[in-house]
């Protein structure tokens, strides 16, 4: 396929003609603002679309399109362009602005360079730390492809922090042990300094680059375009010209991120709003594991800044509106430092029981002040910075509200260990890909995470899938290969809803209905389920989702509307937030992150409790060791959920043998 | 096989699209100006080369303000420019867009805010202490969420 560009001079003449013509070849310039990219002539779509008149709509052709430009999107996107595949990029920000940049932490990967490592003993720990509820071929790809993936980011150049000898210096992190589980922490995890978010992105896109794959930068992808149960590309708007832009291409790769802000608190940016997963569940598709949500027990209220564990480690202490240390109560000999679901689950209880503190009696208190001033200055000192700026308070006078907070989505996009997307056909029993789309990242459920995941493993999720799907993509198709047509009327829907909202003049504002849905899902779909709790979260968050009809917007235009935009995101994070909370409901048991009071044990087709001999297998319906899949009605809103085995078996058993289920116990 | 791909793929790129492919060259190690002329050209020089109104630049930078890669980020930028950006110049429009837009890391962006990483050069001004100030945040004030819209729309 030739990759022939016409080059025209940004000129008054040639602006002309793209106003005036409905759908027009889009021209690349290195003049203009934007970098549009004609594709080649012979396959540009130039018929004029029905859509709508007031709309311009600009038609692209790519081999590859990827939604997303955070780690595992410019990996994919990066993996593409190698390969030799003419790639789109989609992406709503800048992708050093990704939400990947705040990734501190690192990857894991078993080098072997502290001491001996064996990936079998991290796909080990990835397994137990799902709960059973990962797949295991995925889990056996991703530990297996771990070494190779971080020695390939070495080579392109990510200045990973490194041991005397010059090798890949590796950290140890939760979870991961050496042996099986039997032979002590393991030290797997390999970062560059505290910036290896960042310094994925910036290597990556660099790379990227150099193969010349299009990045059409601050563009929302709206929705899918599907037909025939095939995705055909993607339909986006130009938040810098209102132009409208349907990217047809025989492979597209979600790689949108997680929906943190469903959540009142949580530590994602305010860009984490579920874009992927929403926009399957417009194309009829559904989504994997929603109830499985990780939290953290110590956010700073609202603003969502982790407050470490390290702080309750130097003695600081949790306490109620009374004043009271109410984790001598819970958890007498550990008190502040239970585990981190047991802290979780107190701060909650002793909110929902009124000793919230606050105007609205919904947070608890971080009390530092007690400790000598050095001490939190030097042993604590970011903490100091983030609760003046956020909380306004004064460490050394006062305490710091907090509250359970939102880390990760387990939850998302469900694809098979190659990153495809995959739906289950009830009738037989067996997963179906859909054609011509990928998911990877925290937008995809592949299930690596399972009920839980590790430390460290996200990145590497990222990584590793992200090359998955670029590396499926080569093996299966060719660039330059035909792609079915669009109807003519492609993205309708998706205009309409977007000419929808633009004129909306109902009674709410978006902030309002967004703070609104953030609370349900902060009260009733957080640390603390149980089946009254989440029957009325299902119940509000339906109210909510109908009064979507009723919003309010004020800007009418189309050029940097963050209204419009804001309002899009919020569509979306409904869909996601409706999944979660009514998969919780459902769920009766309590596995890994998802933990509920009535159900307190996990439910699984042998009481793994007892030897597995003489026991009778529990047949699908009545256990819970299996993957929910939520599909759900825009319209009224109303999810349904379906169910899905956990794939045991890994990719092969010669190679590395299966992880049977047993307790999880640390 | 995959390996006659990428030669096919490099000696395609490097002959049929000479221009292109050497826009993209010239700007690796500068890689903000792939985003459009706004941020340099070769010599790393930060050019705004697009005739913005001030009511679309102003609309613009409340975007990316709003959103940001670190949640600290999205909530110090949001509340900043709900106070100041309907009242900035040009000039100090011209100074929030270089911030918002040039550096690569948000958490550097961050900690030269917060104070804890000296701030280079290029971006110590009035601004920065602006910014420095509203994060001191000495009216105490609350920042949990992010404040209402308040931009002026643009309309074509």
């Amino acid at each position: 396929m030739s990759s022939g560009v016409l080059k025209l001079p940004f000129s008054p003449i040639s602006r002309s003609l793209i106003h005036r013509a409905s759908t027009v070849q889009s021209i690349a310039s290195s003049q203009t603002k934007r970098p549009l990219h004609i594709s080649s002539g012979d396959k540009q779509v130039t018929k004029k679309t029905q859509i709508t008149s007031e709309y311009e709509v600009v038609d692209h052709t790519y081999d590859a399109l990827v939604v997303g430009a955070g780690g595992a999107g410019l990996r994919a996107a990066f993996g593409l362009s190698e390969a030799g595949f003419k790639t789109a990029c989609v992406t709503k920000l800048f992708p050093t602005r990704s939400h990947t940049v705040a990734a501190q932490g690192g990857i894991n990967a078993a080098l072997g360079n502290m001491e001996e490592d064996e990936w079998k003993w991290h796909m080990y720990d990835t397994v137990k730390g799902s709960d059973w509820l990962g797949d295991q071929d995925a889990i056996h790809y991703m530990t297996r492809e771990a070494p190779a993936a971080v020695i390939e980011l070495e080579n392109y150049g990510m200045p990973f922090s490194r041991t005397t000898e010059g090798k890949i210096y590796q950290r140890a992190f939760g979870g991961q042990s050496l042996q099986y589980g039997k032979g002590g922490q393991a030290h797997r995890c390999c970062c560059v300094a505290d910036r290896t978010g960042h310094s994925l992105l910036h290597t990556l896109y660099g790379r990227s680059l150099a193969f010349n794959t299009d990045y059409f930068i601050e563009y929302f992808a709206l929705d899918l375009l599907m037909e025939e149960g095939e995705c055909r590309g993607v339909i986006a708007l130009s938040l810098e010209d209102g132009t409208l832009h349907r990217i047809r291409a025989k492979n597209t790769v979600l790689a949108t991120g997680g929906y943190g802000r469903a959540y009142f608190s949580c530590t994602s940016a305010h860009t984490c709003t579920g874009d992927g997963s929403a926009m399957v569940t417009r194309a009829g598709l559904p989504n994997q594991d929603m109830e499985f949500v990780q939290f953290h027990p110590t956010g700073i209220y609202g603003a969502g800044c982790l407050i470490t564990e390290g702080c309750r480690g130097e003695g600081g202490y949790l306490i109620n509106s009374e004043g009271e240390r109410f984790m001598e109560r819970y958890a007498p000999t550990a008190k502040d430092l239970a585990s981190r679901d047991v802290v979780s689950r107190s701060m909650t209880i002793e909110i929902r029981e009124g000793r919230g503190c606050g105007l609205n009696k919904d947070h608890v208190f971080l009390q530092l002040h007690h400790l000598p001033p050095e001490q939190l200055a030097s042993r604590l000192p970011g903490i100091s910075e983030t609760a003046q700026i956020f909380a306004g308070v004064d460490v050394t006078r006062e305490p710091i509200p907090v509250l359970p907070t939102v880390h990760y989505n387990m939850g998302g996009v469900p694809t098979n260990y190659k990153g495809q997307v995959i739906k289950f056909d009830e009738k037989n029993g067996q997963d179906e890909v859909v054609p011509g789309l990928y998911s990877c990242g925290e937008a995809a459920c592949a299930s690596v995470h399972g009920a839980n995941r590790l430390g460290a493993n996200s990145l590497l999720d990222l990584v590793v899938f992200g090359r998955a799907c670029a590396l499926t993509i080569a093996d299966e198709h060719k660039p330059g290969e035909e792609i079915g047509e669009l109807s003519a009327n492609a993205g309708q829907e998706s205009v309409a809803n977007l000419d929808n909202l633009r004129y909306a003049n109902g009674s709410t504002s978006t902030a309002d209905l967004r703070l609104r849905m953030q609370q349900v899902m902060q009260t009733n779909a957080a640390v603390f389920r149980t089946g009254p709790v989440l029957r009325e979260g299902a119940k509000k968050i339906y109210d909510i989702y109908g009064e979507m009809s009723d919003l309010k917007l004020f800007d009418r235009g189309l050029i940097w509307n963050t209204d419009l935009v804001e309002t899009l995101e919020l569509q979306n994070l409904m869909l996601n937030a409706a999944q979660t909370v009514v998969s919780a409901e459902a769920r009766e048991e309590s596995r890994g992150a998802h933990a509920r009071e009535d159900f307190k044990d996990r439910v699984d087709e042998y009481d793994y409790n007892k030897p597995i001999e003489g026991q009778e297998k529990v047949s699908m319906d009545n256990h819970w060791r299996k993957h929910t899949l939520s599909h759900q009605d825009i319209e009224s809103g109303k999810v349904a959920l379906s169910y899905r085995p956990v794939i045991d078996e890994t990719l092969d058993a010669k190679e590395c043998s299966n992880v049977p289920p047993a307790i999880r116990s640390y | 096989m995959s390996n006659f791909r990428f030669c096919a793929a490099l000696l395609r790129n490097t002959f049929a699209n000479t221009k292109q492919q050497k826009h993209y060259f010239q700007n690796y190690k500068f890689f903000y100006s792939v985003k459009c002329c706004r941020f340099g050209t070769s010599s790393g020089e930060y050019v705004i080369s697009t005739p913005e109104s001030l009511v679309q630049k102003r609309a613009r930078l409340l975007w990316q303000s709003r959103k940001r890669g670190i949640a600290e980020n999205c909530l110090i930028f949001s509340t900043f420019s709900a106070k100041h950006l309907n009242n900035f110049d040009e000039e100090q429009l011209e100074s929030y867009d270089k911030l918002l837009n040039q550096p690569s890391n948000e958490w550097d962006i961050y900690y030269w805010m917060v104070g804890t990483k000296p701030v280079p050069e290029t971006y110590d001004d009035d601004l920065m202490r602006m910014l420095q100030e509203h994060c001191r945040n000495e009216r105490k004030e609350e920042r949990f969420e992010q404040p209402p819209l308040n931009y002026e729309p643009v309309t074509k």
